[in-house]
């Protein structure tokens, strides 16, 4: 076993020239490149994150996907796991993965960001764990619409936020992680997903089924998902009123904000990570890769 | 790349943008550990075995050894976690507080996480 440290210090000019040279000498002589690996976060419950240097590919591959969890979970046995359809409809449901399996299949391409994403780069720092540049992904996923789950079950008018859940039980007296997301936006485009990039989900990622909420933060995307509920009124707890929250307004650095003072995350802001130096591209001498002209 | 750009500095873009594009995904490399099984301790201290008793059994130290909060913050968070079941006899907080504040306060050095094999689809 051979532990392998790594510094996720962004590009400098110093570490640009002696990567660029690393890579001379290594083309020429013919050594290995950098090894296809994940950084891990915490050993357990298991977080890691895909290095910047890997996310190169416009799908993610499934083995260097970043991997998160709130506490060590036990997948469910997919032939015994069922999804339970309940709270205002008409007819409350019991799904087996081959039930689910029987509405319309249909797929989605979209980006999975954990919602602490670049948490390292904040000043002054904040709790939670140091996500650098890599707890995001491209994923092509396939399941089936919440849309028509709900339509099945009979989803009434007083409905206006979707409860989900999933079958992990938390440590000790940890809340658990229980969520709702605007009924709207699951009816919209949200997808209960058993398939990852061609194959089935991987554990790791919330086997047998996970929602899928395409350009919301991962927060949203319940793994090993056992429970969709439509309720008139938001879910409460620690995950709703407390964790995975942004203020709705920008303030000074380090100031705390009252409670109303802050919304649920829902859509991803934009970022954009530089995982190839590009054309016509100079370096500065702040820690970062800077265009020299527009390019068009 | 602009004419005044040093040569190294065309030289190394140049490199590692071939390298990086032109000579695909790189291999697997079976010397990794798997992620879980690289465990680092917690720092020496007359309050490393009651951080190891409170905080441990439940997540890995990765997560403290990464954090860079004040003691102000660290109180916070020892307050949340004893309230979600962290065993940290009353007497012994502000210990635990002082701990923490001192090996992971502010001026931590950046966190270097250790590089692990990627995770085979279906594990």
């Amino acid at each position: 076993m051979r532990p392998v440290s790594e510094d996720p210090t962004l590009f400098t000019r110093r570490t640009l020239i002696g990567l660029g040279a690393v890579a001379l000498a290594s083309t020429a002589v013919g050594l290995p490149r950098p090894e296809r690996r994940l950084l891990q976060m915490n050993a357990y419950a298991p977080d890691a994150e895909t290095p910047l240097d890997l996310l190169t590919t416009y799908i993610t591959p499934n083995d260097l996907f970043f991997v998160r969890h709130h506490w060590n979970a036990t997948p469910p046995d997919s032939r015994t796991w069922k999804l339970t359809v309940d709270g205002e409809v008409a007819q409350p449901l019991e799904l087996s993965l081959a039930d689910l399996k029987r509405f319309p299949r249909t797929t989605a391409t979209c980006v999975l960001q954990c919602a602490g994403n670049g948490r390292s780069l904040y000043t002054p720092p904040v709790p939670g764990v140091q996500w650098n540049s890599g707890a995001v992904g491209n994923a092509r996923w396939a399941g089936a619409r919440v849309r028509d789950l709900l339509a099945k079950a009979g989803v009434k008018g007083t409905a206006k936020h979707l409860h989900t859940a999933g079958t992990d039980d938390p440590p000790g007296k940890t809340p658990p992680f229980h969520r709702s997301l605007e009924l709207e936006k699951a009816l919209e485009d949200a997808i209960v997903a058993w398939e990852m990039n061609g194959e089935p989900l991987p554990p790791l990622h919330g086997s047998p089924a996970r929602l899928v909420v395409p350009g919301w933060a991962g927060d949203h995307w319940m793994k090993w998902l056992s429970k969709l509920s439509p309720r008139p009124d938001p879910e409460k707890g620690f995950y709703m009123d407390v964790g995975y929250r942004y203020p709705a307004k920008p303030g000074e650095p380090g100031v705390t904000f009252k409670p109303e003072e802050m919304r649920p995350i829902t859509e991803l802001f934009v970022k954009s990570n530089i995982t190839a130096a590009p054309v016509r591209a100079r370096v500065g001498s702040s820690p970062a890769l800077r265009t020299s002209r527009k390019s068009n | 790349m602009t004419a005044k750009a040093p040569l190294a500095v065309v030289v190394a873009v140049t490199t590692l943008f071939a390298t990086l594009t032109g000579l695909g995904m790189p291999k697997p490399s079976p010397d990794l550990p798997p992620l879980g099984t690289v465990i680092a301790p917690l720092p020496e201290g007359s309050a490393k075995g009651l951080a190891d008793g409170a905080c441990l059994n439940c997540h890995s130290g990765d997560v403290l050894r990464q954090q860079r909060l004040t003691e102000k913050q660290w109180t916070a968070n020892v307050t949340k976690m004893i309230g979600w079941g962290a065993e940290v006899p009353e007497d012994r907080r502000e210990e635990l507080v002082r701990y923490l504040g001192k090996n992971f306060g502010p001026g931590n050095a950046a966190f270097r996480p250790v590089a692990v094999r990627p995770v085979r689809a279906n594990r």
